[in-house]
């Protein structure tokens, strides 16, 4: 697939996908339209976005992130967010950022059982 | 715009382009790490700039990022000062944006400032 900024993993119905780069606006943007492309092409029905290896979210980003689980819970697909770091919850807590629609757990495993139990 | 000598400053980033937010950032977070600062306060810098950097692109197209290190007080506790300097077309209501104003128009916009605000103090 063309314009793919992240390699994912499909399992079961389910998208994973870790995100091993640095995440400007122009990225983030291009992965909600894979993500909700690859929903529709792969008969997704649980995103897992794995972030243990990202560093810094900031609110545009976390903002794309939980409107992209909106979209996709439009879609029929739940999306959860796995493996965000101490400083990064503390970080987006402090400014007030709230993750809406977006379901979060410890890590993939936490994730997978989460998306089990949701169906 | 604000008088600033560049020389003053550890740190001169331009912001000009997209890109720019994720140097920017990147670069904070080098700063931050190499001055001790802890993770929290790293990731806090960091994401602080990236803000800072992503309203300049917005609003003003382009502008610059001042980043040095600071001593404050008697203790010699040690700061970073950010500035964040552009010709935009300011903001109307200062404090209505920082009491977070600008929530209803898009959410994602009014969070930053008020962060800045509590962070360091002013804007």
């Amino acid at each position: 697939m063309r314009n793919r900024v992240v390699p994912t993993i499909k399992l079961y119905d389910y998208l994973i996908v870790p995100i091993q780069i640095e995440l400007d606006d122009a990225t983030v943007e291009k992965l909600q339209l894979q993500l909700l492309n690859e929903i529709s092409e792969k008969n997704i029905k649980g995103i897992i976005i794995d972030v243990s290896m990202v560093d810094v979210i900031d609110s545009y980003i976390s903002f794309v992130l939980s409107e992209t689980a909106g979209m996709a819970k439009a879609m029929g697909c739940y999306t959860v967010i796995c493996g965000i770091q101490p400083a990064v919850a503390l970080t987006l807590a402090q400014m007030g950022v709230r993750l809406r629609d977006i379901f979060t757990a410890r890590n993939l495993e936490d994730a997978i059982d989460m998306l089990n139990n949701l169906e | 715009m604000l008088d600033v000598n560049p020389y003053d400053y550890d740190i001169v980033l331009k912001i000009k382009d997209e890109n720019d937010i994720a140097v920017s950032r990147q670069m904070a977070k080098n700063f931050a790490q190499k001055n001790n600062f802890s993770l929290a306060d790293v990731t806090k810098i960091a994401t602080a700039v990236s803000e800072l950097a992503r309203n300049i692109y917005r609003y003003a197209k382009e502008g610059y990022i001042y980043i040095r290190k600071k001593e404050i007080g008697s203790d010699k506790t040690v700061a970073i000062e950010i500035i964040a300097c552009d010709k935009g077309p300011g903001i109307e209501n200062v404090e209505l944006a920082v009491m977070g104003g600008v929530y209803n128009i898009r959410a994602e916009f009014g969070v930053g400032f008020v962060w800045h605000k509590e962070a360091h103090g002013q804007l």
